[in-house]
């Protein structure tokens, strides 16, 4: 690999580049999905290849191969160049880059099980057992699960000088349960919605969220769902479970604190933020309880978004976000720190593949545990709703204005949990819902939830990212709207 | 029982032999020889290999620059096999021989681990295929600085 990589940016050199780096990858892939009592998806994938980064004439040029000899990654390395130039024809200024040390390491993410150990056949018994469990409910109409397993094994060189081999393990399992019956599908997710849980661990991760004997409980809330209570319509209390939280924070700080889209570089999928430069140090964004970090570190968990150098060889760092309530921070580049006066990149370059662009993604954006126990908080609550397991996410294109449905609620009355909602949904602004926030639970009750499916740029990368969030106390929020007849 | 097996090539690679970007595509005769040095791995009733090649390139502008400039090559194999009715695929970009034999072996593991699909029809055999002429040299040979321009 490191062959490779430095014979890339040497040639990129010779061809005139002033800043080059290289990343070869190895990515193995296998995906195993089941869906009442069958197997439907069954693939493996491998893929290998190096992608060539350059900044020639003042602007950026890319290009990537999967053929890995010395005359076809001199061609390549060549092609950067030639398109950096070309790039340069429209430019206004050289790019400009904070400065960064040079690095040489290794780095594994910790686990314990190798997933491509273990055989396909053990793993297909566990989705089909949980599948079983699930269509043994009466009313389970569709059961699904799925598994995937991705080994990236990437080598990093640039002109700086360093040179940084990483391996990363991912693993990630999930099962749904639906219910059709009459005109209305229920449906419940076990541990969480689109895809379930993912992390950088091994199999040990499946192992810990016990499919199967979560299974039958998954089927019967699916089922209950369609004789329990419709979401009322009103302005009121909501408790959010800490996947939902995730989610939320992904949509409306994650996104909106990526600083590429903030500078009209980027558009694709989630549009652009209403988070302008003017506002960094002086929006409240939240109640003074409010603490989020963007932590790529191993130390925050073993999240998707957990590495120890971004894909322009930066090291892990954890930001603060949100501090005590007042935006502190974006999500940056080499490029766009240096753009808005910044020194240094805080590590957000991530590329999907060898032959995607890096680009600003979310790492682990997490809000920090709170206080309360989640008794405590259930106990203290008169009037509210407790939403969990996301269903539907909608937000504008400055990541402002937005509505969430969840799998699931429950009436809490008099500090109680009482009946089982169904159709919950809220919306609200970013910034005023931040700011209703007024109670969270503390680290007993902290997941770091990994979203394995956000997808940003052209061409289009898929990403994992990492959202650490316990449940969380929400007033004054406009509650069923989505689903108001 | 081995009964049919098929190497098909996506069109797009028949007019490999005349592209001419900076990083040359494989010859129609080159990826051919990939495939066959995949069947001789197959155990499978039916082997299928497909092979794409595609070179791509991109300029994004925003903020009146461009800010995005990108070029892929990029090589797909993909191996289904048929065991016992039931079929399934893997892919790889690979084309060292531990690589091709691995794909090929990944098929078939993963095809046993599927449903038997009943009246699964058998692959087609050897077709001639007709010739597509769709592929446009003046497009291809677009430089970076065409496209900037």
């Amino acid at each position: 690999m490191q062959d490779w990589a430095t014979r890339a940016i040497e040639t990129a050199k010779r061809r005139g580049a002033s800043y080059a780096d290289a990343r070869v990858m190895d990515i193995r892939q296998r995906d195993i999905s089941t869906k009442n009592g069958e197997v439907g998806t069954l693939v493996e994938s491998e893929s290998l290849g190096i992608g060539i980064r350059v900044i020639a004439s003042g602007a950026w040029g890319f290009a990537s191969t999967d053929r890995l000899t010395h005359e076809s990654i001199d061609s390549c390395a060549a092609e950067a160049v030639a398109i950096a130039k070309a790039s340069a024809l429209a430019k206004h200024a050289d790019v400009a880059l904070a400065p960064e040390n040079a690095y040489v390491d290794t780095w594994q993410n910790p686990f314990v099980k190798d997933p491509f150990r273990i055989p396909v056949e053990r793993q297909i018994e566990v989705l089909l057992a949980a599948d079983k469990e699930m269509r043994r409910v009466k009313g389970v109409t569709l059961a699904e699960g799925s598994m995937t397993f991705r080994k990236i094994d990437q080598l990093f060189v640039s002109t700086v000088g360093s040179v940084i081999h990483q391996v990363k393990m991912q693993s990630g399992t999930g099962i749904v349960a639906t219910s059709f019956a009459g005109s209305e599908i229920q449906k419940r997710s076990y541990p969480n919605s689109f895809g379930g849980q993912h992390a950088l661990e091994g199999y040990e991760l499946i192992e810990a969220l016990d499919l199967v004997g979560n299974a039958g409980r998954t089927g019967e809330e699916a089922v209950a769902l369609h004789s329990a209570a419709q979401c009322p319509e009103k302005t009121g209390t909501i408790i959010l479970g800490g996947s939902q939280l995730g989610l939320q924070i992904h949509e409306s700080i994650g996104h909106p604190i990526e600083l590429d889209r903030v500078l009209g570089q980027e558009a694709n999928f989630a549009g652009m933020s209403f988070l302008t430069v003017d506002k960094l140090r002086k929006l409240k964004y939240g109640s003074e309880i409010v603490n989020v970090v963007a932590d790529a570190r191993l130390a925050h968990g073993p999240g998707l978004g957990t590495f120890a150098y971004d894909d322009e060889g930066v090291p892990a760092q954890c930001t603060p976000i949100i501090t005590n309530g007042l935006f502190t921070g974006y999500l940056s580049n080499r490029e766009t720190a240096s753009a808005i006066g910044e020194d240094r990149s805080n590590g957000t370059m991530r590329t999907e593949s060898w032959n995607r662009l890096p680009i600003i993604r979310m790492t682990n954006v997490s809000i920090n545990p709170g206080t309360w126990k989640y008794d405590d908080l259930i106990a203290d609550t008169d009037d509210a709703i407790l939403m969990d397991t996301n269903r539907s996410w909608s937000i504008d294109d400055r990541r402002y204005h937005f509505q969430f449905s969840t799998e699931i609620g429950w009436e809490i009355k008099g500090g109680k949990k009482g009946r089982m909602i169904k159709n919950p949904s809220y919306s609200g602004i970013t910034t005023e819902f931040w700011n209703s926030c007024e109670a969270i639970c503390s680290r007993a009750d902290w997941t770091l939830w990994g979203t394995p499916n956000c997808g940003k740029g052209q061409p289009m990368q898929t990403m994992g990212t990492g959202h650490g969030a316990s449940p969380a106390r929400f007033r004054n929020i406009k509650i069923g709207v989505a689903f108001a007849k | 029982m081995k009964r049919t097996r098929k190497a098909s090539l996506s069109p797009r690679l028949r007019s490999a032999e005349v592209n001419a970007p900076s990083t040359p595509l494989l010859t129609a005769s080159e990826l051919k020889a990939i495939a066959e040095r995949i069947m001789k791995f197959s155990e499978a009733d039916e082997t299928e290999v497909e092979i794409d090649i595609t070179t791509d390139a991109l300029t994004r502008f925003a903020n009146n620059i461009i800010h995005q400039n990108v070029a892929e090559r990029m090589l797909h194999i993909s191996v289904r096999a048929v065991m016992d009715g039931r079929t399934a695929r893997a892919t790889t970009n690979k084309t060292d021989e531990e690589s091709l034999r691995r794909v090929m072996a990944a098929a078939e593991k993963l095809a046993l681990h599927q449903p038997e699909i009943p009246g699964l029809l058998p692959m087609l055999g050897a077709q001639k295929v007709p010739t597509v002429r769709r592929f446009f040299a003046e497009t291809a040979e677009a430089s970076p600085q065409d496209r900037a321009r």
